[in-house]
């Protein structure tokens, strides 16, 4: 117990003020986990102090003490669950090798591998039925129209060969988006590794890759938009209309208001989400639905927009790496420490608002918008029936009262609001008023 | 001497002559780790096994970002979790301890367990990483997924501790006295009082 409050009493006095080397530095010193210009600074205040040399013999104690407690030896030879793994690793490399290749082998290996092939037996069945109805739409004379009106920017892109991936339907379930589009005349494996690098890290897309970059920019990145109004003499069919062309081309409404005014026409105001490719026959069909009275399209290329924020993400991502690296390796004040967690923390947070920023565009990509409004031809009724004595007495009457408790409200209101700032005028002006006035009247009457 | 990265990824080449000195390397060393956490001499044995096991599943995707003391380690510590959550979940009790049979002072070596015992988990796992397994601070920080500076802190805390309780004569003393005794007992918790002094 003495030895022990000794040793109490020798910490307490251990202190920054009088030893430069802290205690845990002297155990990283003894660790052999010092940067040599501590460690030669330690080694250094060892020679000279006692108290650190009593707590690095202490130290070396207990390390040693340690060792007391030995495990016996292992054998060390190859057991057979794992000699037998072993076995079936190289039988089963040797197999894959020779039927299908070094990359079929790496590709059954991989964690994901059942996973990728589900999805892509799903990406399949998506294109099949997406595809099927699309085609038969470019076949109808009416489509074919409609993709010549659509602009000659449209035209270099009307291919049928369109990368399908799976998109959430906002109605729920899974709709086919398209996410690049590829122009004719460019070989499939061309074609294979623009769509890799749609989807690739930013260093490839950004250019850093010069064939997959020379790719890439010949597919720009295009935000169609469109805007069609239309009038009709059948405004419900009309509007079940909308609602039947977005079923068939996998659309969804991004928003949508109805105005049903009791005396008047009514009036349909919606933000369509329909597949990039399917926007001239959804446009098409849309404008079946009634008179076109306006009908506009656009394009935005946004490739420019979209490289410089994947290069932003990758740095971005580079910097946090770094920081983390950084954090976990170097020891150093609580100050710096905290620092580098600010840094690391604004960091990610630039990053995630770049990576919605990047959804953002992509889904911009994919889905073309149509703002529609739909007008209903105006028919004026013939009132040819008036209303009766009684119901216009009792109408005047209601009215009457109406008006006059308005007048009453809002002489209150008017009070309320501008009263005291009257009174404060009316008493500024009334004073010096009747004061001049009864100076006057003074003198008038002497 | 090739280096364990070099083999690994030889190993990963195909090499079972590079897999096979890994094992040799590392077999003893593991089976250690397991063996100074777990009761069951027989389990520690198979975990060891796993380990490798685990290694020879995971060789295609292996990367050298690490050093594979560390990549090893790393799978020892997520199988000894899972091992425990078994254990935990099973309602296994304790299996009765099996003494090192090599160990030139028994007495010593179950003092050494019996104060380890007394140490924070946290703490003592760190302690045990770097005495045993020879892990630098950097290694043990990347493997428990903690600050460097944290991982100091602790292990000074619990040497620290341990020195505390480091009275080579009154340790063996109060050893021979609670050996086979149930933490509780009076004399246990004498001598807690006296280690957490």
């Amino acid at each position: 117990m003495a030895r022990q409050q000794r040793r109490q009493k020798m910490r307490l006095a251990m202190r920054k003020d009088n030893h430069p080397v802290e205690q845990e530095e002297v155990m990283a010193y003894l660790d052999g986990e010092l940067p040599i210009e501590e460690a030669a600074r330690a080694a250094a205040h060892l020679e000279a102090c006692r108290e650190c040399q009593t707590l690095a013999a202490e130290l070396k104690d207990v390390s040693q003490s340690l060792t007391a407690w030995e495990i016996e030896p292992y054998d060390p030879q190859v057991k057979v669950d794992v000699a037998a793994a072993l076995d079936e690793r190289k039988s089963t490399k040797a197999i894959s090798l020779g039927n299908s290749g070094n990359w079929f082998a790496a590709f059954l290996e991989r964690r994901w591998a059942p996973f990728a092939a589900i999805a892509g037996a799903a990406a399949l069945l998506v294109s099949a039925l997406v595809l099927a109805p699309d085609m038969s739409h470019h076949a109808a004379p009416q489509m074919a129209i409609s993709e010549a009106q659509s602009g000659a920017d449209q035209d270099r892109f009307a291919v049928s060969r369109h990368a399908i991936t799976a998109v959430p339907s906002p109605k729920g379930g899974v709709v086919g988006g398209v996410v690049g589009r590829v122009p004719d005349g460019v070989p499939l494996g061309m074609q294979a590794q623009m769509y890799q690098s749609q989807a690739a890290p930013p260093s490839s897309f950004a250019g850093t890759n010069q064939g997959k970059a020379s790719a890439v920019q010949r597919a720009p990145m295009i935000a169609r938009t469109a805007e069609l109004t239309l009038t009709t003499n059948n405004f419900e069919k009309a509007r079940s209309g909308i609602d039947e062309v977005l079923r068939r081309h996998q659309g969804y409404v991004g928003d949508l208001n109805v105005a049903s005014p009791a005396v008047g026409q009514r009036r349909l105001t919606a933000t369509l989400r329909v597949p990039a490719d399917q926007l001239g026959s959804t446009l098409a069909e849309l404008k079946t639905l009634g008179r076109v009275e306006l009908e506009s399209q656009r394009g935005e290329e946004i490739t420019a927009q979209f490289v410089d924020l994947e290069a932003r993400l990758a740095n971005a991502r580079t910097t946090e790496k770094r920081l983390t690296e950084l954090e976990r390796q170097q020891t150093g004040k609580l100050s710096e420490v905290l620092e580098v967690e600010t840094e690391i923390s604004r960091v990610r947070g630039e990053i995630e608002s770049m990576e919605a920023e990047r959804k953002l565009l992509t889904t911009r990509v994919d889905f073309a918008t149509i703002t529609t409004t739909l007008t209903e031809e105006f028919k004026a009724q013939a009132q040819l029936v008036p209303n009766s004595l009684g119901t216009r007495f009792r109408n005047a009457t209601i009215d009457g009262y109406q008006s006059v408790v308005n007048d009453v409200v809002e002489l209150l209101l008017f009070l309320v609001s501008y009263g005291p700032s009257i009174l404060l005028w009316g008493a500024l002006i009334f004073f010096p008023t009747r004061f001049f006035w009864r100076r006057w009247k003074r003198k008038t009457t002497s | 001497m090739t280096n364990d990265e070099a083999l690994m990824l030889e190993f990963q080449r195909g090499s079972r002559a590079a897999f096979e000195e890994l094992y040799a390397r590392y077999c003893g060393p593991l089976y250690g780790f397991f063996r100074r956490r777990l009761e069951n001499p027989q389990r520690a044995e198979d975990l060891a096994q796993e380990t490798f096991l685990a290694v020879i599943r995971a060789a295609p995707r292996y990367e050298a970002r690490s050093l594979v003391r560390t990549y090893l380690y790393g799978i020892g510590l997520k199988l000894l979790a899972m091992e425990r959550r078994r254990l935990a979940r099973d309602g296994v009790p304790g299996e009765p301890a099996t003494e090192p049979a090599t160990g030139s002072d028994p007495e010593a070596a179950m003092w050494v367990r019996q104060a380890m015992a007394r140490l924070d988990t946290s703490e003592r796992e760190i302690l045990m990483l770097r005495e045993y397994e020879q892990l630098s601070y950097v290694e043990i920080a990347e493997l428990l997924r903690l600050p460097v500076n944290t991982v100091r802190s602790r292990l000074f805390r619990a040497r620290t501790a341990l020195r505390n309780c480091l009275d080579p004569k009154g340790a063996l003393h109060n050893a021979k006295e609670t050996r086979g005794a149930d933490s509780g007992t009076p004399a246990a918790a004498a001598e807690d009082e006296a280690c957490n002094a």
